[in-house]
């Protein structure tokens, strides 16, 4: 619970800003908005379906916007997902369901064998592994649904010459350092930043997802002409896989 | 969109996105190696770096640039708060590892340089 503290004070004021562009729009009610926090769970996302409702764009525009923007979700649940193979259904379903940036940073190399002092892919490994997903899963989900229904009841409570929303970019800025264990790693933040940058006028942030996957592509093509121990941090759940 | 289509809308977008989220939560360890050989789960170790840049990255560096040559442009991107706080404050996050520290170093930083006028 303690490690997502971090991340989930930064989403509160976004979750406030989803909220206020729910109340400012027209077309959608209160209510209905409010629930897209819990229906699709993603800010980007709902910031995008939002702004489309209320242009007037049809139910499969939404659709299909929603389905590029939050594409990155299959790279995460790849990455991720082989850890919780012997997981119970209720976890399938909860733990999916709660995939989102920030619960992925937390879980994605964690060493669940050296603190659950489990054999790794004992019994122990999982409930560890389980435990603390959910543990940092529900803290963010639960800023997520007061910060929009904040945003929705109150409408804009913190001044927008703040710029408080500079926490979000800051804090994946740090997620991503956190996540550097080789020269590889560098390669796929250098590749995937740039490509953000090139693309951000790009729809749907296709930006976004093609930087993600020029920088995964890049950074495994450097990995494998290097063999790759260059600046290797022993980081656990990043354990050398042969 | 009546109420009943922007409905409709939020649950289908929020299906699609279960479903990229958890598919992967439900092979079975066989159907997992098959799918993602050891190739695929050295590359899947990078996704993290490369996705945290790539969302990062645009809401950092001068969103608007009229300049033409490489140099001014270049100028323009770093002397800004946003890109000077975030420097600093991924050195902090490099050197201590803490991520409190990093974001209230951070944006009292962008908050003092943008007190500055940068």
């Amino acid at each position: 619970m303690r490690a997502a503290i971090p991340l989930a004070v930064p989403a509160i004021p976004i979750g406030v800003l989803i909220g206020v562009a729910i109340r400012e729009s027209v077309a959608i009610e209160n209510l209905t908005g409010w629930l897209s926090s819990f229906m699709i769970f993603a800010g980007a996302a709902q910031f995008a379906s939002v702004e489309l409702i209320d242009g007037g764009a049809g139910v499969w525009a939404v659709v299909a916007a929603v389905f590029m923007i939050n594409a990155r979700h299959l790279m995460y649940g790849a990455a991720i997902g082989g850890r919780f193979s012997r997981a119970p259904v209720w976890f399938r379903f909860v733990g999916g369901y709660l995939l989102i940036d920030q619960v992925f940073a937390l879980n994605q190399n964690l060493d669940a064998a050296g603190a659950s002092g489990g054999e790794p892919g004992s019994d122990d490994e999982l409930a560890y592994l389980m435990s603390h997903y959910i543990g940092t899963a529900v803290p963010m989900m639960g800023v997520w649904l007061l910060g929009s229904a904040v945003g929705l009841v109150l409408g804009d409570v913190i001044p927008a010459e703040w710029q408080v929303d500079f926490a979000i970019p800051l804090m994946f800025l740090g997620l991503m350092v956190m996540s550097m264990f080789n020269a590889p790693s560098v390669v796929a933040a250098v590749l995937g930043g740039l490509v953000a940058v090139i693309g951000r006028e790009w729809p749907n942030g296709l930006g976004l997802l093609l930087g993600a996957i020029v920088g995964v592509v890049g950074a495994a093509a450097v990995d494998s002409l290097l063999g790759c121990r260059l600046f290797a941090r022993r980081t656990a759940g990043n354990r050398e896989v042969s | 969109m009546s109420n009943g289509a922007i409905w409709l809308a939020f649950a289908l977008a929020g299906a699609v996105t279960f479903w990229q989220r958890s598919v992967f939560f439900w092979l079975s360890e066989r159907a997992s190696e098959r799918l993602l050989p050891p190739p695929v789960q050295r590359a899947l170790r990078y996704v993290a770096p490369a996705a945290f840049a790539a969302i990062s990255a645009p809401r950092i560096v001068a969103a608007s640039s009229q300049s033409s040559g490489v140099v001014s442009m270049v100028i323009e991107v770093v002397v800004d708060a946003r890109f000077l706080a975030a420097l600093l404050a991924s050195l902090i996050m490099w050197r201590t590892g803490k991520l409190p520290l990093m974001l209230l170093i951070g944006m009292v930083t962008f908050w003092l340089l943008r007190g500055l006028g940068l």
